[in-house]
């Protein structure tokens, strides 16, 4: 575990700090926006039954209409290529 | 005898990006539905996540490396789109993830921590997490073919060609 660690530090050091610079960035807007007043935190609690199956049913649904539009960037960019 | 040995530990190294996509996407669709795990399960998926994200990106450099070289202008549109759309996917993931611990109402509490979530946050997690679902099917199915060849490459009760 180590070893890949080592091995693969140079990437791993600069995914993190490419993610420090997209936080920084959003965190810059934040303070610029000056939206800092507080929400009504939600109590967390658990969805039972058909409405906890709609969380998965929306997951699926939206994979599948990215999917749909990768399918349609895919075919222009291939007719793009050969035209 | 030579040659065996660096197809072993290629083959090793699919096995390994492709079971390693299948949690990623596993853990990922979790994640994605709060209303169905609850919130404290999705928080702390969200530590296990970030490892596997991570790996997913390290795993994957040497494609990395090869689409950012400057002379490339041999690419397909494919790969440059994918280049491009997968930076984005980069920063909505690091964004979403990073907005969830913002306005965290579990794990942060559990540690004793309390964050005061902000609507800023809020309204980046909530919009961002379904656009980001969106732009992860993109992303699958941009990549289907080599997701498609190597699940076939990997597949029990296959024979090596």
């Amino acid at each position: 575990m180590s070893s890949w660690l080592s091995r693969n530090a140079y990437p791993i050091v600069l995914v993190l700090v490419a993610a420090v610079v997209v936080i920084g960035v959003f965190e810059a807007i934040d303070a610029i926006s000056g939206s800092s007043q507080g929400v009504e935190a939600t109590d967390g609690a658990d969805l039972e039954g058909a409405a906890a199956a709609a969380g998965l049913i929306k997951v699926g649904i939206f994979l599948a209409i990215g999917a749909g539009i990768a399918r349609l960037i895919r075919r222009r960019l291939r007719s793009s290529s050969t035209a | 005898m030579t040659t065996a040995q660096p197809r072993a530990t290629k083959r090793a190294s699919i096995a390994t990006r492709v079971w390693l996509d299948i949690a990623l996407f596993v853990g990922y669709v979790a994640l994605s539905a709060p209303q169905t795990t609850g919130i404290p399960f999705h928080e702390y998926l969200t530590v296990v996540f970030i490892p596997i994200f991570i790996s997913h990106i390290v795993l994957d450099w040497a494609w990395i490396r090869r689409v950012f070289r400057r002379s490339d202008s041999t690419r397909s549109g494919e790969v440059r789109f994918n280049r491009a759309f997968d930076v984005v996917l980069f920063i909505g993931m690091v964004i979403v993830i990073y907005s969830g611990f913002m306005i965290s109402e579990s794990i942060f509490p559990d540690f004793g921590i309390s964050l005061a979530p902000t609507g800023f946050w809020q309204t980046i997690h909530d919009a961002g997490g379904n656009l980001l679902i969106l732009l992860v099917g993109i992303h699958v199915a941009m990549h289907w073919p080599w997701i498609k060849r190597n699940i076939g490459r990997i597949a029990p009760n296959r024979a090596v060609s």
